[in-house]
C-alpha cells in the first residue's frame, strides 16, 4: 500500500512537472484546435531576449517580470473570421498574474478562480498558472464571446492550474474582480506613475489599486527596518525633487503636489509604504 | 486666432517652436508649419523628402493622428517635392483611420514607402546600411540604418509624444529608432552595463540623433498615452496640440510638459543636451503658442 501511494505521488509529481515545463508553443491553440480553424502562418515562438522581435515596445516590461517564452499565431475560420493569439510563459504564477493585471487594463474579470479571464469588445486576456494569454478578435465576424469562452476552456484543460496569487495580492481585502495591478519592478511602476528615473522606492513588489479619481500604491518590503530606511529616502526625495511642490512631511507621512496637480499622500506602516495619487478636482 | 508668445525672446525673431492648439489636427499642422516659416523654408521644388512617422500602434494616443501626416505630405507636395518616401513602412489601414483619406487618397498613392522597414525589420543590403559609431557618440556602436535617410534632400520627423516604459517619454528623439533594424535597436536595450539600462538606452538614442538631424519635426500632441506605453491601453490626455520645430531636444522638452511629464526626468533630453544636439532650456527659446 505504501509503495502504491509513493508511486501515485511520484506519478503526480512527474505529471505536474511535465505540465509546468510545457513551452508556450506546445500549449498555444494551433490550427485544428477546433474544427474549421486554420493557421494563417506557422506558429511563431520566441524565448529570452528574442521577445524584442515580437513586441514593438514594452518587451523590457515582460523581462522585468520574468519572461520565459512566447508563441504567437493567427487563426482563420471561414465563417467566424480571424483571431490573433499570443501566449506567454512566465517563470511563476505571480509573474503571469502581474502581466495579466497590467495588460487587462480596466476590463473586469468574468471568470475565476482559474483561469482568470477578462473580456473586452474584441480582446481577451487570460491568466492561467504561469501563462498569460492575449487574444485579439478585431477581425472576428461573429460570435467573439463564444469563441473566447472556448479558448479559455481549452487553455484551462491544457494547463490545469490553481492560479496562485502573489502573497501581497492575497492579503487584499478587495474582491478578486477589483481593478488592481501587481508590480514587480521599476519599469512596471513607471508604467503606472513616474516618480522619476531613480528607483527611490526600491520596488520589488507593489500593488496599485485604481479608484475613480485616484491610484493607491502599496509597496511591500522584507522588513520593517528596510521599510523605514526606504521611506526616509522617499521623504528626502519628495522634499527636494523639483517635480514635486508643496511638500509637507514628518517621519511617518508626507503630502505633496506634482506637475499635473495630482495630490500625493504617503505613509509607512510596518512593512508597507502607502502612496495615494489623487487627481485634482475639475 | 489668438496668439500667445510664451518665449522670452522678441516675437519678431523666427520661432524655435510653434505650438497650435485646436480640434482639427490637419489644420493645426498647416498653421504650425506656416508659422514656423512655411514648408517652402524646408522643401525646395524638385526635392526628395523622407518622412518618418510613428504609425505602428493600434491604440489611439499611441500612433500619430494620420491627419497630421496628410497635412505634412500635402504641404511638401505643394512646395514642389518631386518624391516623398516614408522611411518606415505605413500600413494601408493606417490611412483609413483618417476621415480625410478619401479626399487625399490619390495624393497618398503618389508617395512611396520602404516596405521592408516594418516591425521586426531585418537587415537587407539593398535598403539598410551599416554605420560605424557616429562621431561624438558615447554609447551606441555600429547601427543598421535605412539607406534613404542619407539620400533624401529633406528629412521630416513626425512623432507622437507619449509614454514609454523605459524612457518615460518617446517623441522626436526616440522616434529615430524607426530608422533602424530591429536587431540594431535591441542592442540599445541589451548592450549596456545592465540589461534594459535606461541610461544606456537614452545615451544610445542621443547618439543616434547625431546621424542625420531632421530638417523639420512635427510632433503630434493632440491625444497622448501617458501610462502603459508605448502600446497601451493606458491613461490618456488630450492637449489638442500640434508642435513644430527643428530642434529635437527642445521639442521633446516642450512636449514632455504638455503631457504632464517633467523634462528633467527624461534622460534622452539630458543626454541630447550634453551632446549639443539641441537646447533643453525652454526659457532660451522663442516659443509661439497659437490657439485656433
Amino acid at each position: 500500500m505504501k509503495r502504491k501511494v509513493s508511486l501515485v505521488f511520484l506519478f503526480a509529481w512527474v505529471l505536474s512537472f511535465g505540465v509546468k515545463s510545457q513551452t508556450a508553443q506546445e500549449v498555444i491553440p494551433g490550427p485544428g484546435w477546433q474544427e474549421g480553424w486554420e493557421a494563417s502562418y506557422e506558429v511563431m515562438s520566441y524565448e529570452g531576449d528574442d521577445l524584442f522581435f515580437l513586441i514593438n515596445g514594452g518587451a523590457d516590461l515582460y523581462m522585468e517580470y520574468g519572461f520565459v517564452d512566447v508563441a504567437a499565431v493567427e487563426l482563420s475560420h471561414p465563417e467566424k473570421g480571424n483571431l490573433y493569439i499570443e501566449l506567454y510563459r512566465m517563470d511563476s504564477d505571480s509573474a503571469a498574474f502581474g502581466i495579466f493585471s497590467l495588460r487587462r487594463g480596466d476590463i473586469s474579470i468574468e471568470i475565476y478562480p482559474a483561469p482568470w479571464a477578462a473580456y473586452g469588445d474584441d480582446v481577451l486576456h487570460v491568466w492561467n498558472g504561469n501563462f498569460y494569454m492575449m487574444v485579439s478578435g478585431g477581425q472576428m465576424k461573429t460570435a467573439t464571446l463564444e469563441t473566447f469562452t472556448t479558448l479559455v476552456a481549452y487553455l484551462s484543460e491544457k494547463v490545469p492550474a490553481e492560479n496562485e496569487l502573489p502573497g501581497v495580492a492575497r492579503k487584499l481585502s478587495r474582491p478578486k474582480g477589483g481593478h488592481y495591478a501587481y508590480l514587480m519592478g521599476p519599469l512596471a511602476l513607471n508604467n503606472i506613475y513616474s516618480f522619476g528615473p531613480e528607483n527611490v522606492f526600491q520596488i520589488r513588489e507593489a500593488i496599485v489599486l485604481f479608484g475613480e479619481n485616484q491610484k493607491e500604491l502599496i509597496f511591500y518590503y522584507e522588513s520593517e527596518a528596510l521599510t523605514e530606511e526606504v521611506f526616509a529616502g522617499v521623504l528626502s526625495y519628495m522634499e527636494n525633487a523639483r517635480r514635486f511642490s508643496d511638500f509637507q512631511g514628518d517621519m511617518n507621512s508626507f503630502l505633496a503636489l506634482d506637475r499635473r496637480g495630482n495630490r500625493l499622500s504617503g505613509k509607512f506602516d510596518e512593512r508597507m509604504i502607502h502612496v495615494t495619487v489623487e487627481q485634482p478636482k475639475e | 486666432m489668438a496668439m500667445l508668445c510664451a518665449g522670452l525672446a522678441a516675437s519678431a525673431q523666427k520661432p524655435d517652436i510653434v505650438s497650435v492648439k485646436g480640434s482639427d489636427a490637419f489644420l493645426s499642422t498647416l498653421h504650425a508649419v506656416e508659422t514656423l516659416g512655411g514648408m517652402e523654408r524646408f522643401v525646395q521644388p524638385g526635392n526628395t523628402v523622407g518622412i518618418l512617422v510613428n504609425s505602428g500602434f493600434r491604440e489611439k494616443g499611441a500612433y500619430v493622428d494620420p491627419d497630421v501626416v496628410i497635412a505634412a505630405v500635402k504641404m511638401a507636395f505643394d512646395a514642389g517635392a518631386s518624391d516623398i518616401v516614408f522611411l518606415q513602412h505605413i500600413l494601408p489601414e493606417y490611412w483609413e483611420r483618417s476621415k480625410l483619406e478619401p479626399e487625399y487618397r490619390e495624393m497618398i498613392a503618389r508617395t512611396r514607402t520602404i516596405e521592408i522597414n516594418q516591425f521586426p525589420s531585418e537587415f537587407h543590403e539593398d535598403f539598410f546600411m551599416k554605420i560605424e559609431q557616429p562621431e561624438g557618440a558615447l554609447a551606441a556602436g555600429e547601427m543598421e540604418v535605412v539607406k534613404e535617410i542619407f539620400e533624401v534632400d529633406v528629412f521630416i520627423n513626425i512623432p507622437i509624444a507619449k509614454n514609454h516604459t523605459l524612457t518615460t517619454l518617446t517623441n522626436s528623439m526616440k522616434n529615430l529608432m524607426g530608422l533602424k533594424t530591429r536587431a540594431s535597436n535591441v542592442k540599445f536595450h541589451l548592450d549596456g552595463p545592465a540589461r534594459n539600462d535606461p541610461d544606456y538606452l537614452a545615451q544610445s538614442i542621443a547618439d543616434l540623433n547625431l546621424l542625420r538631424p531632421a530638417d523639420l519635426i512635427i510632433s503630434d500632441v493632440t491625444y497622448s498615452l501617458i501610462t502603459n506605453g508605448p502600446s497601451g491601453p493606458g491613461e490618456t490626455v488630450a492637449p489638442g496640440k500640434v508642435v513644430a520645430g527643428t530642434d529635437p531636444v527642445a521639442i521633446d522638452a516642450y512636449c514632455a510638459g504638455l503631457i504632464g511629464f517633467f523634462a528633467e526626468d527624461i534622460l534622452t533630453i539630458e543626454k541630447g543636451s550634453l551632446l549639443a544636439i539641441g537646447e533643453k532650456d525652454l526659457q532660451k527659446l522663442n516659443i509661439v503658442e497659437l490657439e485656433r
